[in-house]
């Protein structure tokens, strides 16, 4: 009861800590709450995130805008990876 | 679109940033909040572009992780601004330039006319001028509601006249008066009375009481059908009388041609003399000195237009036509030409729907002129209608 107190909601709801991920089609993608990017190459684009790497496979990626907590991808994406 | 507008009034700057990592810098500059677009990654480098006030903060960051950045292009304004701050005339010529149209833009440049049909343009140009609306007129001087008032009092045939000035353009929308519809029919009592001496020859009345009869001779003025109809009971009703009375009428037509007369011709000599117009501005666009002693002119002006707007930059075209006095002898067979056609005008203008019955032409001449006189007689309607007034006692 005292846990569940704390910590009413449970942890895969909890929207605070997840990157919010947007997609339109396959060719732009808008991920908030990256904490920075740890690979970009026009193949292949990681992003780091508080809870998890996205890793974004395709052709042709970029990132069209960046700020300190959202990044824009563009490109032909054939794959997400989603590491942990 | 706008957003280009102004990176490229900031000036901006086309980089590439190579080192170990480059993704490195695209997170610093991102937790620095600078802005970049088009970034694309290559092996061991990215290429993006920034603002160019951004630059040097990027430096101190790409330094720190680092990475080593290289202009490779420099856009915008602040950069052509410095290329070329040698040529002061770019400048002062860009400075003119918006003096000119501000000042330009003060003045109406062209002036339009809408909605007139059978009133000139010319006509109501001219009217506009004369109250101050015309190319080159101050705009903020015109008193529209005054100058839309005058305009209309100018030329009766107008009923309503706006001029609207948008821009450097005034257009003037006018409206013509309506014809006046034929006057109600009247329904008093009247007579039908002869409008001209003759000898009847035919009536046909359709109401009233006929008071001459076919082989009459009758006076100007002289009753032909009566309005006082006398009734079976010793009575008398007062009707509309309603006819058409023909009568023979006699009619002379005289017409007197000089035997020698001047006119004067328009020959095929031409002077063509041009002005450059601007604005109220008129400069001698050609050198033609050539001067007739006796001449008529024409005036085309042309303005330069854009898009279909007219610029207050035109030519006038003024010709010069020379005049020749010609000195004419006629004779009797021109002269018998020349009345002959004017007894058709005569026939067809005086007395349209008159039959001619007779004519009878006699010539004379004296010192000076042939005299031509032609007697006619016309078959005509000579009814017309006069009311009358009835007061009962």
């Amino acid at each position: 009861m005292k846990n569940q107190h704390k910590n009413p909601r449970p942890p895969m709801l909890d929207a605070g800590f997840q990157p919010l991920i947007e997609m339109t089609g396959n060719r732009q993608i808008c991920v908030e709450g990256s904490t920075g990017i740890l690979l970009y190459e026009p193949e292949n684009i990681k992003i780091n995130t508080a809870s998890v790497i996205i890793s974004f496979y395709g052709r042709g990626l970029s990132v069209r805008c960046i700020t300190a907590s959202s990044v824009e991808v563009c490109g032909f994406v054939n794959k997400i990876e989603f590491i942990s | 679109m706008l957003l280009k507008f102004f990176r490229h009034l900031k000036g901006y700057v086309s980089f590439t940033a190579s080192g170990k990592f480059p993704e490195r810098f695209l997170n610093a500059a991102a937790v620095n909040k600078l802005n970049l677009w088009d970034a694309y990654p290559s092996k061991g480098k990215i290429t993006a572009k920034m603002a160019a006030s951004d630059y040097k903060r990027a430096r101190h960051i790409a330094k720190r992780a680092g990475l080593k950045l290289k202009i490779t292009n420099k856009r915008g304004f602040p950069f052509f601004a410095k290329r070329h701050s040698s040529r002061l005339g770019l400048p002062i010529g860009a400075l003119l330039g918006t003096v000119l149209l501000i000042v330009l833009s003060q003045f109406i440049w062209t002036v339009d006319i809408t909605g007139a049909k059978t009133v000139s343009d010319s006509k109501i140009r001219e009217a506009l001028a004369d109250n101050g609306v015309y190319p080159g007129a101050f705009k903020w001087t015109i008193d529209v509601l005054d100058s839309q008032r005058a305009v209309q009092m100018d030329i009766d045939e107008l009923s309503w006249v706006s001029i609207n000035n948008l821009g450097c353009k005034s257009t003037a929308d006018v409206r013509e008066k309506a014809e006046k519809s034929d006057e109600p029919k009247s329904q008093s009592p009247c007579n039908i009375k002869a409008d001209c001496d003759g000898v009847i020859t035919k009536i046909i009345a359709e109401n009233g009481f006929s008071a001459v009869g076919e082989g009459s001779g009758v006076k100007q003025g002289d009753l032909l059908v009566s309005g006082v109809l006398p009734t079976g009971q010793d009575t008398i009703r007062f009707v509309r009388a309603e006819a058409e009375v023909y009568a023979d009428v006699n009619s002379k037509f005289e017409l007197k041609i000089p035997k020698q007369y001047n006119y004067y011709s328009v020959s095929e000599n031409k002077t063509d003399r041009k002005e450059l117009n601007f604005l109220w501005l008129s400069l001698p666009a050609s050198l033609n000195f050539t001067a007739y002693p006796q001449s008529v002119s024409s005036e085309n002006r042309v303005n330069l237009s854009v898009n279909g707007n007219a610029l207050p930059l035109g030519i006038t075209t003024q010709t010069s036509y020379e005049l020749n006095n010609i000195s004419v002898k006629e004779n009797r067979e021109m002269a018998q030409q020349t009345f002959e056609k004017a007894m058709l005008l005569y026939e067809a203008f005086e007395n349209p729907s008159a039959t001619v019955r007779s004519r009878d032409i006699k010539i004379s001449e004296d010192e000076n002129s042939f005299i031509y006189t032609c007697n006619y007689t016309f078959n005509r309607n000579i009814a017309q209608s006069v009311d009358f007034n009835v007061t009962e006692h």
